[in-house]
């Protein structure tokens, strides 16, 4: 009787330890934030005034958003850290949101929202959202081929990659609801979102859509895509590139 | 009132060819049990990926007890995902579809694999695929600027 | 003298045929850009900005503008009398006139890219949406106009057979109140105020099955000035007489009738509605076709007589015959030719279990450019032919002009339309700017999209001469005589009708109780299904 039941207990234990890669297979959301209506309002109703308050702000383990950032989200450490400036505001309180809980990983991130609320999260995202973009600094000699171009607003058919602009708009200003403008972005940052994209170490976009693009692409069109962007900024100013391009 | 008789003969036709026409329909529907679309079934498009069938894991190709398909998918802007769905010859498949953001079709050229997505429904539609082979689910929907692009692969392979 | 509307018919005409020209140009593009064949001019936010203003001003400006001065124009010279209040048609014209402007402003913008059908959570500029509504409101002020000037007309003739042309119109009329309440009810209680920001959501299957509502009936709407003039305008032109007073009157009846509850052969895909009302409605969309086909055999047999009476002999001797110099007969000839093969596509459309195959594949879209833009609106041209001289009081500038552009319009329109069907057998799907597919379905869709190339730029020339001679018409050669009555006289004319072929409280009262199951109960069963709705999305 006892053998029986130690074996009877020895199979549960089987059966239990057969349910564990089950149940991480199951796991968390890529992200817990979901565009309901509280949310949205909540985001659109956030106080640009209170969040140019709330990015000097600094504490003793804590940096403020402007020694990064850069004050306004437009000059920051370019090897380094995202321009902020311009970005869509729903997308920007998405990113903070997600670094609150864990859903992107990044210590110096986390740490910095740990303690603020999501109004607070909200009037941020919305300074930001009105700040101007500065130039980004692009090297001369930097070439951007047509195949990239090509990639930017045809895709590719054999890799099912869609167009860039198809989301992220034709002059990459990105779009409703949380797409976030491309145009101006650091070119070191670009490069490095879509290698961590690819590798799944940045995987807090739904249904993986980021990754899956990201992971087709070659390293050389990640980096010529960077360029691209980054002087997309630039060039709005003087015109910029056309939309139509031979296929 | 005065009907012509050929007019007359002519309405005794255009009955019977309404009366072919509607019969085989509803014979179809009855005895054969061929419906467009039919299940109606609500679910929050806000929310899709948080909780519920449609979360990420859930999605792609599971088979039923009765080794019956079912595919879950999402159609989103610009592609339908899972993006590569696998499922065998000659076995009935049911896809469970939604959307999270606006309108989409969904069709597979030369089959009956047909449906509308419509944000806040889940679209289900039970078929058959009766050729091996590559085919392609493709949006028929206007969901954007994006539209022309947003397709995805279907590989019918060997029972087993 | 009793015809008052001259003026406001003659501008209701001119803003429909205007947009007309503006939609065809339009299209043309459309067509060369989803080729491929010409990559410096694609843009997708050209393209979609273009297919949404193309369908509405064909679709709505086009259309509601061409019915309405067609109208008062039969109201004075069917009924003899002054329209009913002529400074009503002027506000009618102005709101609607009014409202297309505001719409045209944002679709010409890129703001309104939403589609004909705008089916939301895509959402438009605000504005968009009221001027399409204002358009819809301007229509039923006609409405109104076209309704009392009949029963002020049979208050004061009583006992006294409403002539045809005018019991048609009116039901018309009757059956757009029915149908428009659909998009109206849309627009008022979930398209404003949600663009608007008034509302935070809104339920696209509900949206949908309202539209699905109008969708069906508009082209009705649309198709009914045709019959009107095939039977009352054409046999007269023909040389020969109406075949049967009393089958046109039947067949108004049945599409006022049929014609409205009917519209989930629209949603036969999608999946707010299920199979019980599907097929409810099926059983209705075939009922639909009848009067389509009594109506074919009507003016078929009205045409084989006046043919014969010219001397025409044998089986088919009698088409010959016809007088072929006459532009309202090459209309009609070609028209009924178009509609058997619109027709019959038509019913596969309609077909509860074959309509899987077709759904928003490019099969529909050749499907109602055939229907409409062919039998359609080749009636429309051959009508302005005919309305012309009586509005303007001098003879069209080329009558010879006028046949042959109505030749090219049917021949360009059958090259456009034939490869369209068969690109949507092959599978190509709906409302695409190009075909970046994987697939060798794209080369075989390839020859089909340039034989279209050539349908749209002959649809274009045609379309060139078909406004040349109305504007030339203006100052040509005064007409000594114009007649308002060379309506078509039936062979049997008809000393009387019972009522219920007079007048519509009977017909009302059967659409109400239809309208209350085929979609009252599915709107009720949505509202208490209460799905979640949906935020705006941009495009």
């Amino acid at each position: 009787m006892g053998v029986l039941r130690h074996m009877q207990s020895y199979k549960l234990l089987l059966l239990f330890s057969a349910l564990i890669p089950f149940g991480l297979a199951q796991g968390a959301p890529s992200s817990n934030v979901a565009w309901t209506v509280e949310t949205h309002k909540m985001v659109r109703k956030g106080d640009a005034e209170i969040g140019s308050k709330i990015e000097t702000v600094e504490t003793e383990d804590v940096n403020a958003c402007t020694d990064c950032h850069g004050r306004g989200g437009s000059e920051p450490d370019r090897d380094k850290h995202p321009t902020l400036a311009g970005q869509v505001a729903a997308y920007t309180f998405k990113q903070l949101k997600d670094y609150k809980d864990g859903s992107r990983e990044n210590r110096r991130m986390s740490e910095a929202v740990e303690r603020l609320t999501d109004e607070q999260l909200a009037a941020l995202a919305a300074w930001y959202a009105q700040q101007p973009i500065a130039e980004v600094e692009v090297d001369e000699d930097e070439s951007v081929s047509e195949d990239t171009v090509r990639l930017v607003f045809r895709g590719d058919k054999k890799r099912l990659i869609q167009p860039c602009a198809s989301c992220h708009g034709p002059r990459g200003e990105g779009a409703i609801i949380d797409v976030p403008a491309i145009a101006g972005q650091n070119v070191k940052y670009f490069v490095n979102t879509m290698k961590d994209y690819a590798k799944g170490k940045r995987a807090n976009d739904i249904y993986s859509r980021m990754r899956i693009i990201a992971e087709a692409l070659t390293r050389e069109e990640i980096d010529e895509l960077a360029v691209y962007y980054a002087r997309l900024r630039n060039d709005q100013g003087s015109g910029g590139p056309k939309q139509a391009i031979a296929d | 009132m005065h009907v012509d008789p050929l007019e007359k003969k002519w309405m005794y036709v255009v009955g019977f060819i309404t009366v072919v026409m509607v019969g085989s329909m509803t014979y179809a529907a009855i005895k054969m049990n061929l419906h467009p679309p039919s299940n109606v079934e609500a679910i929050d498009p806000k929310t899709l990926h948080l909780s519920g069938e449609f979360t990420e894991d859930k999605l792609g190709a599971t088979t039923n007890e009765d080794g019956s398909i079912t595919v879950r998918m999402v159609a989103a802007r610009y592609s339908f995902y899972p993006q590569m769905i696998e499922v065998p010859v000659d076995t009935p498949v049911t896809f469970r579809i939604t959307s999270p953001d606006v309108l989409h079709g969904v069709h597979v050229p030369f089959t009956n694999m047909s449906t509308m997505v419509v944000p806040g429904y889940v679209s289900e539609v039970t078929t058959t695929f009766l050729k091996e082979g590559e085919a392609l689910f493709l949006c028929n929907e206007y969901c954007g600027l994006g539209h022309d692009y947003m397709w995805s692969k279907l590989k019918v392979v060997p029972k087993g | 003298m009793y015809n008052n509307s001259k003026a406001v018919a003659m501008a209701n005409l001119w803003v429909a045929f205007a947009a007309f020209f503006v939609a065809i140009v339009l299209g043309l593009y459309q067509v060369v850009n989803r080729s491929g064949r010409f990559p410096q001019i694609e843009s997708h936010e050209m393209y979609f900005a273009s297919v949404s203003t193309h369908g509405v001003l064909m679709g709505f400006v086009l259309t509601t503008f061409f019915i309405m001065g067609f109208g008062y124009y039969t109201a004075n010279a069917t009924l003899k009398r002054p329209l009913w209040n002529r400074g009503l048609a002027w506000v009618a014209f102005t709101v609607a006139l009014g409202g297309t402007v505001l719409a045209a402003i944002p679709l010409l913008t890129g703001h309104a890219s939403v589609l004909y059908t705008f089916y939301p959570p895509l959402k438009a500029h605000p504005a968009f949406y009221i001027g399409a509504t204002l358009l819809v409101v301007g229509s039923w002020i006609w409405c109104l106009e076209m309704i009392m000037s009949t029963v002020t007309w049979k208050r004061d003739n009583p006992g006294q057979v409403v002539p045809l042309a005018m019991y048609g119109t009116t039901a018309n009329a009757i059956m757009w109140l029915w149908t428009s309440a659909g998009v109206a009810i849309e627009m008022l209680f979930q398209l404003i105020p949600w663009s608007l920001g008034l509302m935070d959501t809104i339920d696209p299957g509900l949206a949908r099955t309202l539209f699905s509502w109008t969708l069906h009936a508009i082209v009705y709407f649309w198709l009914f000035p045709a019959y009107i003039a095939m039977y009352t305008i054409l046999p007269k032109v023909a040389g020969g007489r109406l075949f049967s007073d009393e089958m046109a009157r039947i067949a108004f009846i049945m599409l006022l009738v049929i014609s409205v509850p009917i519209g989930f052969h629209h949603l036969y895909m999608d999946p707010q509605q299920s199979a019980g009302f599907k097929f409810l409605h099926m059983l209705g969309t075939f009922g639909v076709a009848i009067p389509t086909l009594l109506t074919g055999f009507t003016v078929l047999a009205s045409l084989e007589g006046a043919g014969r009476l010219r001397g025409g002999k044998g089986l088919f001797g009698w088409i010959g015959a016809l007088n072929w110099k006459e532009p309202m007969v090459v209309a009609g000839m070609l028209a009924l030719f178009m509609l058997i093969a619109g027709g019959w596509g038509g019913m596969i459309n309609a077909s509860y279990q074959m309509n899987t195959l077709v759904h928003n594949t490019q099969w529909v879209t050749g499907h109602f450019h055939l229907i409409f833009g062919g039998t359609t609106v080749i009636m429309y041209l051959a009508t302005a032919y005919y309305l012309w001289p009586k509005l303007t009081g001098r003879r069209i500038a080329s009558r010879s002009m006028a046949v042959m552009q109505l030749w090219l319009w049917a021949i360009g329109m059958l090259i456009l339309t034939m490869p369209w069907h068969v690109l949507g057998l092959l599978g190509q799907p709906r409302r695409i700017s190009s075909t970046p597919y994987d697939s060798p379905l794209v080369a075989q869709w390839d020859p089909h999209e340039l034989a279209m190339i050539a349908g749209g730029a002959v649809l274009l020339f045609s379309a060139l001469l078909f406004v040349l001679n109305l504007l030339l018409s203006h100052a040509s050669k005064t007409l000594d005589r114009v007649s308002d009555d060379d309506w078509a006289v039936a062979v049997h004319p008809p000393l009387s009708v019972p009522r219920s072929m007079n007048g519509f409280a009977l017909w009302n009262g059967i659409v109400a109780v239809w309208m209350v199951v085929a979609y009252g109960i599915p709107i009720v069963q949505l509202l208490i299904l209460d799905a979640p709705g949906s935020m705006p999305w941009g495009y």
